[in-house]
């Protein structure tokens, strides 16, 4: 049975976890399709996540290669929708064709990259959030602005058989 | 050959480089400058605080027992200010600061981003309730300050950032069910009080009553900003984003909603995955019936067939809902099979749960037992 199917992972080895580097990650699913919106960065608190589909989905987060967070989940293609008279409830499931929703996961020092594979662990979706500083970009600038005038200046200079 | 005068490559090169030097250096000089000007505007502001804590706290200016308002300049960049002193601690508030109170214990009042701006160490102030952080406006922090006779007692006069304020803290927030409550169009202070209110009602129904410990309840500051048409819908990333100041397992964003006129147009409460979106003129035991989709996937058991048709709603997929046989749960004690599930067409275990109607005061034997059996992660 499906809801049978979840993975309960004992406290014992989930890994600890409190206010550290995050990022929350707004996701688009249409049409079979799932699409990254925006990522945030910042500094909180993620869910525990000790219960996971067994199968969907798979978000991992990377050092260079190695996956330094992973879970599974489901696409929240439904919604419930209560509403009640008298204490009478009536609404149900809503079956959605497209929806917004966000992720939060650990982003550790280190990480370069977050990953999210599909159900047939094909890549769908890979951001690399490292941005980088004012002096890095000050300096990138200097050295095309260099490397630009040298062509420019190699442009310039008179072929051997000009009358120049 | 180049002529007297005449810029060549290298020459060009050089200009570059020299300029680029230029560049480089002026940037970490000015970065210098305004990192000796924003130091020496600490000082001051260190400074500024003290006298004045002193002046009135001691009895120069105010007698003990009397209050005023004062304001201080702070440094551009500051987004805002922390004061960490005696008072009721909230472990909550920031852990970010924790974290920076045990690297610089010697100091008490904390800038952020911390990166950038040094703590300090003001003396003659003490506090309500630990840490206060206060959010700049215009330039400049307003204080409300109470004379102790030997100090003053700080409190904000405006500005006052709560971040995560925890409502009921059972145990280890890596070892509990964390759930984080945001509000959504609310005016007044009474977010804390609703939320206790659902609180309340949900441990009262078992198994979250025998279970009481493996739960942990905050508010988040910060408006969820929800939209409000047929049912109440809340943007997931924003949740995510006031919640993330809070352990969240859960996210419950209590809607505001005027009793009267939610009778005039009731609106729908909603649950996807960990989000549960409640309007606050619904039944309190609306919570417990969304926890009960977001936690343990249990289907309804009302029966709406409008709506359950469209959605392609299979039973072998719910732990509550079945055949006619009612296989998932024969012979269980005090279940029967009952006609309607979501469909028409399927049976539930009980004659009414909470998962049927929210007169129920509980969950019934099959849906406490799937409860359970998820609330075993966590102990």
């Amino acid at each position: 049975m499906k809801w049978l199917m979840v993975l309960m992972i004992p406290l014992l080895f989930a890994p600890a976890y409190g206010w550290e580097d995050i990022a929350i990650l707004d996701l688009h699913y249409e049409n079979g399709q799932l699409f990254l919106q925006e990522a945030l960065y910042l500094r909180g608190f993620y869910p525990d996540r000790n219960i996971q589909p067994s199968e969907g989905y798979r978000l991992a987060v990377l050092d260079g290669d190695e996956e330094v967070y992973s879970f599974v989940f489901r696409i929240p293609d439904y919604s419930y929708v209560d509403v009640s008279s008298n204490s009478e409830l009536t609404g149900g499931i809503v079956k959605l064709d497209k929806v917004d929703f966000s992720l939060t996961v650990p982003f550790p020092e280190g990480a370069d990259n977050v990953v999210i594979y599909d159900e047939f662990d094909s890549k769908v979706i890979e951001t690399t959030p490292k941005t980088p500083t004012l002096a890095i970009l000050l300096i990138l600038g200097g050295v095309a602005v260099i490397v630009l005038l040298a062509i420019t200046i190699k442009k310039r200079r008179p072929r051997p058989d000009s009358n120049w | 050959m180049a002529k007297k005068g005449e810029l060549t490559g290298i020459h060009y090169i050089l200009i570059a480089a020299t300029t680029m030097i230029l560049i480089i250096g002026g940037y970490y000089f000015i970065s210098l400058v305004l990192k000796s000007s924003e130091k020496t505007q600490l000082a001051n502001l260190r400074l500024s605080m003290e006298n004045s804590f002193k002046e009135y706290g001691t009895g120069f200016t105010g007698a003990p027992g009397s209050a005023k308002d004062v304001s201080f300049s702070v440094p551009e960049g500051v987004e805002r200010i922390c004061f960490v002193g005696g008072g009721e601690r909230n472990q909550f508030l920031d852990e970010q600061l924790e974290t920076y109170l045990k690297e610089v214990p010697n100091k008490n009042v904390f800038f952020f981003p911390f990166e950038k701006f040094e703590a300090s160490f003001v003396d003659f102030f003490e506090l309500e309730d630990t840490p206060l952080c206060i959010i700049p406006r215009g330039g400049a922090i307003s204080l409300h300050l109470v004379s102790t006779g030997s100090g003053v007692k700080v409190q904000a006069k405006e500005g006052r950032e709560i971040g995560c304020s925890s409502l009921r803290y059972s145990r280890d927030y890596g070892k509990a069910v964390d759930i984080v409550f945001v509000g959504s169009g609310y005016n007044d202070d009474s977010l804390a009080a609703d939320s206790e209110s659902y609180i309340a009602t949900f441990l009262s129904v078992e198994p979250f009553k025998s279970k009481q410990d493996l739960f942990n309840f905050f508010i988040a500051e910060g408006d969820a900003e929800c939209k409000i048409g047929d049912f109440v819908s809340c943007d997931h990333f924003q949740a995510s984003r006031i919640a993330s100041k809070c352990p969240n397992d859960f996210m419950v964003v209590l809607v505001s909603r005027d009793n009267v006129l939610n009778v005039l147009n009731p609106v729908r409460s909603s649950a996807m995955t960990n989000l549960l979106s409640l309007n606050t003129a619904d039944n309190r035991m609306v919570f417990v019936h969304e926890f009960g989709h977001g936690f343990s996937n249990l289907a309804d058991e009302y029966t709406d067939d409008a709506f359950y048709q469209k959605s392609g709603f299979k039973a072998e997929e719910y732990p509550n809902c079945d055949a006619e046989d009612c296989g998932k749960w024969k012979g269980k004690l005090g279940t029967g099979c009952f006609g309607g599930c979501s469909l028409s067409s399927y049976y539930r275990s009980t004659e009414d749960s909470i998962m049927r109607s929210l007169k129920s005061k509980d969950f019934g034997p099959v849906n406490e037992e799937v409860l359970r059996s998820y609330l075993e992660v966590y102990e």
